[in-house]
């Protein structure tokens, strides 16, 4: 028997209307013996009715010229309003349930009701919003004012080049570095190729690290395509000399106060096996960690580079041509590489894109790694930044950002590129399936949350509420910082020696309770205060303020209140 | 002719084309001097290089072929731009 999902439309009765707006108010459905019985129709008594209103057309005063849907107007009087209700029919006697719904007084029809689904974007759809939405959903405004923005990293960009002049006018305005650039031919200037690919991949890594310091590595250059027009293109061997240069860069002695931060941005690489030596021969790359490009791209991550990879578009739904048909078992090669995050592709909406590649890896079967946003409108290159190749620079961008704020160090393995790729994996928003998936991997790369990760919003410090004896110093109004909530981390200061034991001195008769809160106060500057990110004058104002307590002939010194904002003892000004 | 892709490994500072060719036994048109000796993997001491397929033909057998630190030849297919299609024609 086949199942055929419907709807029903009948006409008013007094049971429905009251279904109906039951179940407007409670969500509940309706009892499916009140409804007509037609045969092997199963009512959904989940459903609870709705309710139709009729269309009147009415007579416009000037006939057909215009459209007669002007002239339609709704009569909602019960009498005439009919009631949608849901359920399945056997397919087989279709035929014969319309018959039987035809004949029967309380049907007015019987409609399929197929599945929908949201549309998925493929090549050639409209851009999905814009790369201010991609900010959004970044939480650039707080990674940037955090120092999370590319500072002190340098950003590879291994793609057909990168036109400096164009990215400028289009607002971004990374730091450019010619010297440490690299081109596949001598003739070809860094920072000067024609607007491309590569120019895409270099705006959107600038959304999210917009002071990074650019590497143009131009790989990818122009050669006859199969049909018509050009295409960029390289061979894995030129591949190779390109990141033996990048490996130079990191294993050169450091320039004083060069970063040694770098993340390599990938928007590339093979479409199908036919490009390549059959899996099992001992030159295959695809699935070969000993292929030479897998080797150095290992070698690279080793020296501290964060390699990313676009995942491919040879997404089931939608695939690239050029994948020729195959979807499955697509993420060929270093672009599944343990080395490497892998970048799947989702639209600002957070629907996977079509093309988007589906894992597992060839190299590594949890592939993709992570989707990244992409198919918006942004750099203005194309009609829409697309493609995995726009995934891939977002989230290469993230990490830069993140690399801002935990710059890598050889000697501090919470710095090395695994523990990055961790750190951004275990950060992401979950999509799909509960946990990794093959379509979105970790989920969506999550600034937001990065930014909490790192920069950590250390809890409000109230030292009038925690030492209310404060509060007669109006001590507040004179340091208005020590109450408000702290969200930065300031610079350490220097330790002062230690505060001695405060206690009352003999005869003088300090009470008890203040006694306890005093040596709670030195106990605390001495522990936490630093912690909390008070200054040092700050420090020093109550430090001298305890030496003070200590030293106090018998009454507490006269409240110091600040001549602009003299309070009530009770009002430390918080 | 058309050029291979073979690795090798090297124990010492970083060779030059002079040094394969003379190690190997090589010609000068045997090896492509444009692309060089590259550095894969510095702790392996692993290089890069490309060799002309007919003189891979013509020294089979030869010292260069018993050298288990040589190995190849490995697949050098092209790739391409990840965007879409329509772009980037």
């Amino acid at each position: 028997m086949t199942i055929r999902n419907v709807i029903v439309e009948l006409k008013y009765t007094a049971a429905l209307a009251a279904s109906a707006q039951a179940g407007e108010e409670t969500g509940l459905g309706m009892n499916p013996n009140a409804l007509p019985a037609i045969e092997t129709l199963q009512y959904d008594p989940t459903f609870s009715p709705v309710p139709l209103p009729k269309l009147v057309h009415g007579t416009h005063p000037n006939g057909e010229l215009f459209d007669s849907m002007a002239a339609v107007s709704l009569d909602l009087a019960p009498s005439q309003v009919t009631y949608l209700v849901r359920g399945t029919i056997d397919d087989t006697v279709a035929e014969a349930v319309s018959a039987q719904a035809a004949g029967d007084s309380d049907v007015v029809n019987i409609y399929s009701d197929v599945a929908i689904s949201p549309m998925i974007v493929c090549p050639g759809s409209a851009a999905v919003g814009t790369d201010l939405d991609v900010e959004r959903l970044l939480c650039t405004s707080a990674m940037h004012s955090s120092g999370m923005d590319g500072s002190g990293v340098l950003v590879a960009i291994v793609d057909t080049g990168v036109n400096m002049a164009y990215l400028n006018s289009k607002g971004k305005t990374p730091t450019f570095d010619a010297a440490r650039s690299w081109a596949w031919s001598p003739t070809v200037t860094p920072g000067s190729a024609p607007v491309d690919h590569g120019t895409m991949c270099a705006y959107d890594a600038c959304i999210a690290a917009p002071r990074c310091t650019l590497l143009d590595i131009a790989l990818l250059h122009p050669i006859s395509a199969p049909v018509g027009g050009t295409i960029m293109s390289a061979l894995l061997s030129d591949a190779i000399r390109a990141y033996n240069h990048l490996l130079g860069i990191l294993t050169a002695p450091p320039r004083p106060g060069a970063t040694v931060s770098m993340v390599v941005n990938n928007s590339w690489g093979m479409f199908h096996t036919s490009w390549d030596f059959p899996v099992g021969h001992p030159g295959n790359y695809s699935d070969n960690p000993a292929h030479p490009f897998n080797v150095i791209v290992a070698s690279l991550e080793r020296a501290g580079a964060d390699i990313l990879f676009a995942a491919g578009n040879c997404g089931a739904d939608c695939p690239d041509g050029r994948c020729r048909g195959v979807t499955a078992n697509t993420i060929y090669g270093a672009n599944s590489s343990a080395s490497v995050l892998s970048v799947a592709g989702v639209d600002t909406t957070r629907a996977r894109v079509g093309y988007s590649a589906i894992g597992p890896g060839r190299l590594t079967t949890q592939k993709p790694d992570i989707s990244g946003y992409t198919h918006f409108r942004g750099s203005g290159v194309y009609a829409a930044d697309g493609g995995t190749s726009a995934a891939c620079p977002v989230v290469a961008g993230v990490v830069a950002a993140v690399r801002s704020r935990r710059p890598y160090n050889p000697t501090d393995s919470s710095t090395s590129p695994a523990a990055i790729r961790s750190l951004v994996t275990t950060t992401a928003v979950d999509l799909g399936p509960a946990g990794y998936d093959y379509s979105h991997g970790f989920g969506v790369v999550d600034g937001c949350a990065l930014r909490s990760r790192l920069v950590p919003t250390l809890p409000p410090i109230d030292i009038c509420v925690r030492f209310p004896i404060l509060c007669r110093l109006s001590i507040c109004d004179r340091f208005p910082r020590l109450c408000r909530p702290i969200d930065i981390r300031l610079p350490p200061i220097p330790r002062f020696p230690p505060i001695p034991p405060i206690g009352p001195r003999p005869g003088l008769g300090m009470d008890a309770s203040v006694q306890a809160e005093l040596q709670d106060l030195a106990s605390y500057l001495q522990n936490e205060a630093e912690g909390d990110g008070l200054s040092a004058d700050e420090i020093a104002y109550l430090v001298g303020f305890l030496d003070g307590q200590s030293n106090a002939p018998s009454a507490p010194p006269p409240p110091f209140e600040s001549p602009r904002h003299k309070r009530k003892h009770d009002d430390c000004g918080c | 002719m058309s050029k291979l892709l073979y690795t090798l490994t090297w124990s010492g500072a970083q060779p030059t084309v002079a040094d394969i060719e003379a190690h190997y036994h090589l010609d000068h048109a045997d090896i492509d001097h444009d692309y060089g000796v590259v550095l894969i993997d510095p702790q392996a001491q692993q290089y890069a290089v490309m060799l002309e397929e007919s003189a891979v033909e013509r020294i089979s057998g030869s010292r260069i072929e018993r050298d288990p630190g040589i190995k190849g030849p490995y697949s050098n297919p092209p790739v391409e731009p990840f965007g879409l299609q329509e772009d980037e024609r």
